[in-house]
């Protein structure tokens, strides 16, 4: 059996989805963890699931250092709605209406933010997928997108593709 | 559908298909976005019904457009009937959108109720059929147009006398003997059917009636309701062998006969059909040698027309004597009157049909549907030509009449009071009676309304009266400008006006006595030669005496049918009843007579005075229930032992005149 030790605070907001993928025993015992901390007990016959859930674990509470006009800012990939380039400027559109000038071509921000189900639709865009909250099909065979916050994008013809891939509506052999 | 409504159809197709595969698309869009971002977990941005609501509208709108294209028939090509477009008449094709035309058709109106019928005439009746062979000859029943038989409740073929008393329930059968003794041969008992009238054709007796049905019914008043029930109808022709007085064929329906025609071996039934039940078509149950059959009429053959209020439907029914096969068709709205020769039927439907005016005032204007049907009599099969709306009520038969393809019809209304003639004419490209002519002016004084109609070839008549009796004469040779030529003016108005002759110019009246204030005092027959003017009338004045009234009445003044006349032999006849009073030593006396008056008619007198003879009186036993006389059947032969008698029947008896010997002849207590 392995023992995972996490912030509590951090598994809290992710704690149902996690109990429903996979078969955990979940401790609070003062005696088996630290104070603001939780054990997560995996059994032998489910070690296959460990990097899944460590992954899951790291994704949930991952941060990143961007390079901003006045220094290197940290920030929480989930609080990122999209990424908007302006020519060389390059804009981080974060939930509750605020947004950052970041220092940092595009094309290394898409590689950066691959991992955490970032995706490029047109040449000015990065959007992070969970953000989305409707898809809107149209006659030009473009996708509108409404994110939570009310922003509407648009996926270029070109990049309906690979959403689609990002989404796993079309197998790897197709796209 | 026209070409326009299919480019239209087409467009809201594709946008409908359209927007249902966008709609697909993003459902299936958002489907693959939801499930991916269900394998992240945590705060998956739910997606709301108002999305869907909304990306769904250019599709169910853009549908909704596209059954409305189909469904209102706004883009339907006319219907046809063989080379003519329907403009007015539509099929109703299914139930539903027959409840749909019931709630939303104006159906809330009722029909200007016809009042007395005033009578009128048309044409020369000849009266006696005449059959070279036989040495018998008789005067059959008064019928509108000349080989066009009305039915009746009593019939004859010179040898047997067929009567269908009234309130009987029975069919008493006489046959005519030598000397024009009468042999009472059978009676036929109809049990539960109320006869309305017979017919006799050279194989068969035809009885039409009612059978009585009585349905329970229950309906609400607030919270509480009551039970009731209500009469039905179940119109009923039963045909019988001549020759053995057996039934040989039952036609019953559930509806209202109307009005019946017989042309050749075609018997045609014109019905109303009420809506009471779930159940629109109409039904019919054919019996023919102990082998029933039930059978609906189709929706397809159900046909209404828009600004015609329903009141129920008419029903049109041909049946074919030689086959019993029956043809009908069935029209939304109603029948009051009908007309019909050996080719056409006309029938004519009195409504009020609601109007707005300019000022905002909301009213409703007194119209006639007028239909046309072409009748093809050699298998009872007919055919719907077209309709007109006109103004005015068409209050008789006798208001109808065709005469080289152009229907002549007089129309009336009151508040105010018009008096129109209209001449009417089939469109052949469509189904639409044209207007040809019309005289809309200068009938009747102020406040007349029609009393009697007549036509002869080019010539109309036309009695209006309030205070006195003017008659029109008008000409009618060109269709497309009817004339006035003149009004001839009397007290007193005719009800019932029959021609005489050939030219039209002799005519024989029925109708009131009536003082210079238009109060009516009597009954009076009148005799006019309107090309000698000259006149002569018979009148049952109401009071005969200071002391003595008589008010007479007799059927006569409003059923043709209840007079036998016949110019051929210069007779005219009718029933007349009559209370007499009299006051003698401070009090009341009164009796009640029922009298069967005959006229000889002729015009060639030198005296005018002398027109009308003096009648022959045939009365009845006084009956304690005041039973009067029904009719009169005229019967002669020539030959070895000649006879001329006149047999009249009431529901109490038959009392038989020899007009040879001028003295009554026999009497039978029934």
């Amino acid at each position: 059996m392995i023992k995972i030790i996490w912030n509590r605070e951090d598994f809290e907001k992710i704690q149902t989805q996690i109990e429903h993928e996979f078969n955990l025993q979940i401790t609070s015992d003062p005696n088996e963890v630290p104070e603001h901390k939780v054990g997560l007990l995996l059994k032998d016959e489910n070690l296959h699931d460990l990097k899944a859930l460590i992954e899951r674990l790291l994704l949930e509470s991952s941060q990143m250092l961007f390079p901003t006009p006045d220094g290197y800012v940290q920030i929480q990939t989930k609080q990122i709605t999209f990424l908007e380039a302006f020519g060389e400027e390059i804009y981080m559109h974060l939930e509750h209406d605020s947004s950052m000038l970041i220092r940092q071509p595009l094309y290394q921000l898409e590689e950066k933010l691959k991992l955490y189900h970032f995706i490029r639709i047109g040449k000015s865009f990065i959007v992070n997928i969970k953000k989305i909250r409707y898809i809107r099909t149209s006659f030009n065979a473009k996708l509108d997108l409404e994110l939570i916050d009310g922003t509407h994008l648009e996926v270029s013809r070109s990049f309906v593709k690979s959403f689609k891939y990002a989404l796993g509506m079309l197998k790897k052999e197709e796209s | 559908m026209t070409l326009l409504g299919w480019i239209v159809f087409s467009s809201f197709t594709l946008a409908t298909i359209y927007f249902f595969v966008q709609l697909m698309r993003d459902f299936l869009w958002n489907r693959g976005l939801k499930k991916f971002q269900k394998t992240l977990g945590e705060n998956i941005p739910k997606t709301k019904a108002l999305f869907w609501i909304k990306r769904s509208y250019g599709a169910i709108v853009a549908g909704l457009f596209m059954f409305a294209t189909v469904f209102s028939n706004t883009f339907s090509l006319p219907e046809t009937i063989g080379d003519r477009v329907l403009l007015h008449a539509k099929s109703v094709e299914s139930g539903e959108h027959l409840k749909q035309l019931l709630s939303t058709q104006d159906s809330l109106y009722y029909n200007l109720y016809s009042g007395v019928d005033f009578l009128v005439e048309a044409m020369i009746n000849e009266g006696a059929p005449q059959n070279e062979e036989k040495t018998r000859d008789f005067i059959g029943t008064n019928n509108q147009v000349s080989d066009v038989e009305e039915a009746d409740i009593i019939k004859t073929d010179g040898d047997f006398i067929y009567y269908a008393a009234r309130y009987t329930n029975t069919i008493r059968v006489f046959e005519v003997g030598s000397q024009g003794i009468l042999n009472a041969k059978q009676t036929i008992e109809l049990d539960n059917l109320y006869t309305d009238s017979i017919y006799l054709t050279d194989d068969y007796l035809i009885v039409i009636g009612y059978i009585y049905n009585y349905s329970p019914y229950r309906y609400h008043i607030g919270l509480d309701y009551i039970d009731w029930v209500y009469p039905s109808y179940t119109g009923t022709v039963i045909v019988y062998e001549l020759e053995t007085l057996e039934i040989v064929y039952k036609l019953e329906t559930d509806a209202n006969f109307h009005e019946y025609r017989l042309i050749d071996q075609s018997l045609y039934l014109i019905s109303n059909k009420y809506m009471q039940n779930d159940e629109y078509r109409p039904m019919f149950k054919s019996t023919l040698e102990d082998e029933v059959e039930t059978f609906y009429l189709d929706y397809s053959d159900i046909y209404y027309f828009e600004g015609v209020p329903i009141y129920g439907m008419t029903i049109i029914t041909g049946l074919d004597l030689e086959t019993f096969e029956v043809n009908s068709q069935a029209f939304l709205g109603r029948v009051d009157h009908i007309y019909a020769n050996g080719d056409h039927l006309y029938t004519a439907f009195n409504f009020y049909r609601s109007y707005t005016y300019t000022d905002g005032f909301i009213g409703s204007i007194y119209q006639t549907q007028i239909m046309k049907f072409a009748i093809h009599s050699n298998n009872a099969t007919f055919e719907y030509l077209g309709q007109t709306v006109i103004d005015g009520g068409v209050q008789n038969s006798y208001w109808m009449d065709e005469h080289d393809d152009h229907l002549r019809v007089v129309t009336s209304q009151f508040n105010p009071v018009i008096n129109r003639l209209f001449i009417l004419k089939h469109n052949p490209e469509n189904d639409h009676l044209d207007l040809v002519g019309s005289i809309t002016n200068g009938l009747g004084k102020p406040g007349e309304t029609v009393y009697s109609v007549d036509f002869q070839g080019t010539m109309g008549y036309i009695v209006t009266f309030r205070t006195i009796d003017p008659r029109y004469w008008i000409d009618l040779s060109d269709p497309t400008k009817p004339t006035i030529l003149k009004a001839t003016e009397r007290l007193g108005f005719a009800t019932y006006q029959h021609i005489w002759n050939e030219a039209g110019n002799q005519l024989i009246s029925i109708g009131h006595t009536a003082n210079d204030e238009g109060v009516v005092t009597g009954l009076e027959l009148t005799a006019t030669d309107e090309l000698n003017d000259k006149e002569d009338s018979y009148q049952l004045l109401h009071q005969a005496s200071p002391t003595s009234w008589m008010y007479s009445y007799s059927e006569a003044l409003y059923n043709p049918k209840a007079m036998m006349i016949s110019p051929a032999y210069g007779i005219v006849a009718f029933p007349v009843n009559a209370w007499n009073y009299e006051y003698l030593n401070q009090e009341y006396k009164y009796t009640y007579v029922s009298e069967y008056m005959v006229f000889f008619i002729d015009f060639n007198q030198e005296d005018e005075n002398e027109f009308i003879s003096e009648p022959i009186i045939i009365s009845h036993p006084v009956s304690d229930n005041y039973a009067s006389i029904d009719r009169g059947i005229y019967v002669q032969e020539e030959g070895e032992t000649p006879f001329r008698v006149i047999f009249t029947f009431s529901s109490q008896g038959m009392v038989s005149y020899d007009l040879l010997e001028m003295q009554t002849l026999q009497t039978i207590l029934f």
